[in-house]
Order: structure tokens, then sequence, then C-alpha cells
């Protein structure tokens, strides 16, 4: 099977191959002249048996290029910093200029905004450094 | 799995949003009486009245909704790393 595997393509392209490479190509024996006008005539050999070995690096799991999900993460990212740090203004004029026309306005909805503008801060900072890291651990010199 | 993260991350939110809806409007229901002692604002409830209210405090729907907030970026994480080009 693995003979079958014509060394002037990539296996890879080949029917056949299941994921392992293939070993070194050997070059056949040259002509060995023994002394000058007479040459030993070379002895037809057989091209070397292509030996398959286990591929070590286990190719990674995942692709960046036209990933949907990894584009979600970088919209969640930017809503989330954004709407955190909104909500971090929000509350801070909220408190600074109280409304005492009703409990909700004065008591509640500054400690609501306060409450959860960290969490949507953090939490979009964090999706950033994830899907970048998604990206950079994928990074070829090729790739734009 | 990222199913399961994103029902999760639902779960969280509408389940804190629901208990901070709750807790405000149990708050809201019990007003103080007026003292000029307390040194907190007064308001006029809907039906004209003054009443006085205890500062509200969080409670630990916050932390439900930060729950499902993050649990909603793990998600995303989980299916991208999972993700792979479909080839036909």
């Amino acid at each position: 099977m693995a003979a079958d595997f014509d060394p002037r393509f990539d296996p890879a392209f080949q029917r056949g191959y299941d994921g392992r490479m293939p070993g070194p190509v050997v070059e056949p024996v040259r002509p060995v002249v023994e002394r000058v006008g007479s040459v030993v005539e070379p002895v037809e050999t057989p091209p070397p048996a292509v030996e398959l070995v286990e591929a070590s690096a286990e190719p990674l799991r995942y692709e960046t290029r036209g990933n949907p999900w990894l584009r979600a993460l970088w919209v969640v990212a930017a809503v989330f910093t954004v709407t955190g740090l909104l909500a971090t203004y929000a509350a801070q004029s909220l408190m600074q200029g109280a409304n005492t026309s009703s409990a909700i306005d004065y008591y509640v909805l500054p400690l609501t905004v306060s409450q959860l503008a960290p969490w949507f801060t953090v939490t979009g900072l964090f999706a950033g450094v994830a899907a970048l890291v998604l990206n950079a651990i994928r990074w070829r010199p090729g790739d734009q | 799995m990222t199913l399961a993260l994103l029902a999760g991350a639902v779960v969280a939110l509408g389940t804190g949003a629901a208990w901070l809806v709750a807790d405000v409007a149990d708050w809201f229901g019990h007003p103080m009486a007026i003292s000029s002692f307390a040194g907190l604002p007064v308001f006029r409830d809907a039906a004209g009245n003054l009443a006085s209210y205890e500062p509200y405090l969080p409670g630990p729907a916050f932390t439900l909704i930060g729950f499902g907030v993050v649990l909603v970026p793990i998600a995303l994480i989980y299916a991208a790393a999972r993700w792979r080009r479909r080839v036909y």
C-alpha cells in the first residue's frame, strides 16, 4: 500500500493516505567507475519501498479562517467591553446626580448598573484575549 | 456541549433577572416609617403617600447574572475551538 504513493506528489492528496507521513526517499546507487575506460554497469535496483512513519505533531483541531464561532466571540468581546464601560460611566452619573423622585431610581438603578458593569467589562476583555489567543496559536507566517 | 453551556447561560441570566425583580419588588413593598432622625430621603408612592426606604443592598441575584454573562464567552470559546470546516 505504501509503495503505491507517487513520490512526485504529496501523499496527503493521494488515494490510500491514512494520516501517516512517508519516510525519507533513498536515492538509487549511482554507477561506480573502476578505472579509466571501463564502467561497471549499474545494477538495476528497484526503488526502495516508501516506509510510513507516524506523524509526530498532532494537528490542531480548530480553524480560524471562516470560523463563525470565533467571529461571534469577537462580537461578544466588543459588545460586552463597551457595555461594561458605558455601564460604569452611567453608574457614576446616576450616583452623582441622584434622582429623588423615585425610590427605584434613587436606590436600585445605580446599584444594579454598578454591580453588573464589572461583570461585563471583565468578561468582554476575557473574551477578547481568548479570541486573540485562538488566532495567535493558529497563525502561520504565510497567513494574512 | 456548546448548547449545554449556552443553555446554562440562558438559565442563569433568566433566573438571576427574575430573582432580582422579585427582590426589588419585595424591597419596594416594605417601606419604612418616616423619621426625621433616619437621614433618609422621603419619596411619594403611587398612591400619593410619603414613604422612606432602607438603602437597597445587592443580593445573590447579581452573582447569578454575572455567572450567566461569563458562560456566554466560555460557550463561544469552546465552540470556536471545536469547529472544523465541513468538506463535501
